[in-house]
């Protein structure tokens, strides 16, 4: 199953990143949107459907928390919201996981962590686990 | 406390640097004065600040450019010729970012500190001495060659 996904962060590095460490997990994308902070992700889910949301915690003008929030609020958390932070304290996930996150992928990260996490929400990805290398990957 | 900090922080950047970036920084256990002594002209530094009540905490990481210009490289899965200036300062504050949230696990594990956002900039001039000479507690690395050179200081407002 091609995936529809929506990467939240206000680094452009890691939603290229994020999107290379998916595709090297095995995982293919119908789509792939990107948001570079929560108030852009909230348009984009009002406007998108997605399967996956993978989403920064410290973001200027909305950060990941409040994006929950803001998503509790409307009744709109996606099924598969899961957070890619390098917040590791148990305190912040546990709000994030209040609102609704379904998990969390801590910094820096593997596409075995990807796959994992992702597994238990939209099923093991069709393609085999790539072998992440700067030179591994096109996209 | 000064020892948690600097460990953990030598630590966190030999796992963002080899995991993140394909690169495997070595540690020098006592620092070469010559490293100091390098013009800091065109090096790459990085810096993320945590707080808790009056106490600040700044951590610092500074490359000369082609380690920087690799950090974004490997991560735009480019080759280096092809990444401009702001997608290696936003490589490299995510490298900060990376080393800043790694650390905090180690260091703060009652939540204490609050963890800013991650800066970046290029040095005109100086030295790496000069540059490392706002931190307390600086380290050094070698990849391939290269030096990177990292520092922290706390300071009560």
């Amino acid at each position: 199953m091609a995936l529809r996904v929506l990467i939240v962060d206000d680094s452009a590095a890691m939603r290229a990143m994020v999107k290379k460490t998916l595709k090297a997990a095995g995982f293919s994308l119908e789509s792939c949107l990107e948001g570079a902070n929560g108030l852009e992700a909230l348009d984009i889910l009002h406007n998108n459907e997605v399967d996956v949301v993978l989403s920064d915690l410290h973001m200027p003008e909305m950060d990941g928390l409040q994006l929950l929030e803001a998503l509790q609020k409307e009744g709109m958390v996606p099924k598969c919201f899961i957070l890619v932070t390098t917040e590791g304290r148990k305190e912040k996930l546990r709000q994030a996981l209040a609102f609704g996150a379904r998990g969390y992928v801590l910094k820096p990260f593997q596409p075995e962590g990807l796959r994992k996490i992702l597994s238990l929400f939209v099923g093991e990805p069709d393609g085999d686990e790539l072998e992440l290398s700067p030179e591994g990957l096109d996209f | 406390m000064e020892t948690n900090w600097s460990s953990a922080l030598k630590d966190s950047i030999s796992e963002v640097f080899s995991t993140s970036f394909f690169l495997v920084p070595e540690s020098y256990p006592d620092p070469p004065e010559t490293a100091h002594q390098m013009s800091a002209a065109g090096w790459f530094e990085g810096y993320l600040d945590f707080n808790r009540d009056a106490q600040t905490v700044r951590i610092w990481v500074w490359t000369p450019k082609r380690i920087a210009v690799e950090l974004a490289a490997n991560i735009f899965a480019c080759d280096p010729d092809e990444v401009d200036t702001e997608q290696v300062l936003d490589a490299f504050r995510e490298m900060i970012n990376m080393v800043s949230g790694n650390l905090l696990t180690v260091v703060d594990t009652e939540s204490a500190w609050k963890m800013g956002l991650p800066n970046a900039n290029v040095l005109a001039s100086g030295t790496v001495g000069q540059a490392v000479g706002a931190a307390e507690w600086d380290m050094l690395f070698d990849i391939e060659g290269s030096p990177i050179v990292a520092g922290w200081k706390m300071f009560t407002k």
